[in-house]
């Protein structure tokens, strides 16, 4: 049966409906008195679909990305993560423990799995994992969505972190997809993860250690009196600084350095040779898989913000 | 303030499902659903001291996601056909009329759900779980846009009819 008005609906709300059709649609919500419900009501269909065929696959995607060793070799597909966004989302708000001291809607079997997953999750005792025995240590200045250290082999618990928590030190820490995070330090150098992060502290004396697997991260350090370099290590590239302000972006296709203040050091492998390129404000060094890495005037827009803003 | 997140958080999931329905009605784009939810809740979460706790949660949300819809609308309703406000203002209204059954139907779906097998339940779960497109999912399994479309259209004719006969039922 052909029902030409459902048919126009579905296809808005697949976002497949050209301006034509959305005009169509508009007159027939102004003049048939039944299509503002029957619009609202597929709108409900499709909610509760994604919820519903997702919510198994949250558990499975968080189980997936704590087995994750690279970027590239276990990553997930991209369109999962829009349905774990999704559900992320609509569990957490701002924090998982409050999702889980309260309650969500009627329980389904994938939900309920899901809220056994984080209920479990958040039984493990809240940060600091480990605490490092220095002045200057990072800490969790602000989180949107969910930030998490993942579970580790050997039976560590994977668990929420949040604002105001020390960083734990060689763990890995994700940002979930519609997430962020920032760290500072005291002496006021700050490290910003992006959503869909995910990245490892490890400190030194003499450095301030990320590795970054996959997503952006931000670094700004603009302190004359803090010369401790900082140090982004990626797959592809190790970045250096001491006063400057970066982005760092890794994902499956490239990775790309972007300065926004002075100037930092990257230090790239090519054909058994390390070679150091300086990425001074106003460019960007990019690598791909295979190629050489390359210098380039512009500005990728990872997000940076210039100091005052 | 942990109690008033508490508080806050026991009223938000509750009305969030209704927020993201009106989203999509209103815009049309799944995508973007995630993205202005994240803006509504950020929204709801700074006017929550204004919240006026003898008035339905629910409804105050929607008018606050209303805002967020507007906002969007003005952002691009120069290079794109939206929908317009008073429709919008419509959908907002119905949404919170409609929750209460759609939330009864949630339940049922899922019982429906179980009779969906073959390539009708791979493509569902494609679309829904993967998020995948029409021609990607054709792709994906070995066959037309059209073909998919079709899948696409008949199980959710088929769910419907079966959420409606089981509410009948009942």
């Amino acid at each position: 049966m052909n029902d030409p008005k459902a048919n126009l609906i579905a296809k808005y709300l697949d976002g497949d409906a050209d301006a034509d059709e959305v005009k169509r649609l508009e007159q027939k919500l102004a003049n048939e008195p039944d299509a503002v419900e029957e619009l609202l009501a597929d709108a409900y269909m499709e909610v509760h679909l994604r919820e519903t065929l997702s919510g198994a696959a949250l558990g499975e995607s968080i189980a997936q990305i704590s087995q994750q060793s690279s970027p590239v070799a276990g990553r997930i597909r991209p369109q999962r993560w829009v349905a774990a966004a999704m559900l992320l989302a609509t569990i957490s708000g701002w924090a998982v423990a409050l999702y889980v001291s309260n309650k969500l809607g009627e329980a389904n079997n994938s939900i309920e799995n899901l809220r056994n997953r984080v209920t479990e999750l958040e039984k493990t005792p809240t940060p600091p994992l480990v605490t490092i025995a220095k002045d200057d240590v990072p800490e969790i200045h602000s989180t949107r969505g969910w930030l998490m250290a993942l579970p580790q082999n050997g039976g560590v618990e994977g668990q929420t972190l949040l604002t105001g928590a020390t960083a734990p030190m060689d763990r890995r820490l994700w940002t979930c997809p519609w997430g962020a995070a920032e760290f500072r330090y005291d002496s006021g150098a700050s490290i910003s993860i992006e959503r869909n992060t995910t990245v490892k502290f490890n400190e030194t004396d003499e450095l301030r250690q990320l590795t970054l697997e996959r997503g952006i991260v931000h670094v700004t350090n603009l302190s004359d009196e803090d010369k401790r370099t900082t140090e982004i290590k990626c797959a592809l590239a190790t970045v250096r600084m001491v006063n400057a302000q970066v982005a760092v972006q890794v994902n499956p296709q490239w990775t790309a350095i972007e300065t926004a203040v002075k100037q930092v050091d990257v230090l790239v492998e090519e054909d058994g040779v390390t070679r150091t390129f300086t990425v001074g404000r106003g460019y960007y060094l990019i690598i791909k898989p295979g190629e050489k890495a390359k210098v380039v005037k512009g500005m990728l827009k990872l997000g940076l913000e210039p100091p005052g803003k | 303030m942990a109690e008033q997140r508490q508080e806050f958080m026991a009223q938000f999931v509750r009305a969030e499902r209704s927020i993201r329905a009106l989203l999509l009605a209103a815009t049309g784009d799944m995508n973007l659903v995630d993205d202005l939810m994240q803006n509504a809740a950020v929204a709801l979460w700074k006017k929550w001291p204004e919240y006026n706790p003898d008035r339905p949660f629910r409804a105050w949300a929607l008018g606050v996601a209303r805002i967020e819809v507007l906002r969007w609308r003005r952002s691009v309703a120069r290079n794109r056909i939206v929908l317009d406000v008073q429709m919008i203002d419509q959908l907002v209204d119905a949404a919170d009329q409609a929750a209460e059954e759609a939330d009864q139907r949630l339940g049922l779906l899922t019982q429906c759900l179980d009779h969906v097998q073959g390539d009708a339940r791979e493509v569902l779960n494609l679309k829904y779980t993967d998020g995948m497109r029409a021609r990607q999912i054709a792709e994906k399994i070995g066959k037309g846009v059209g073909a998919v479309e079709m899948i696409l259209t008949r199980t959710r004719r088929a769910l419907r009819e079966c959420i409606k006969r089981k509410l009948a039922e009942a």
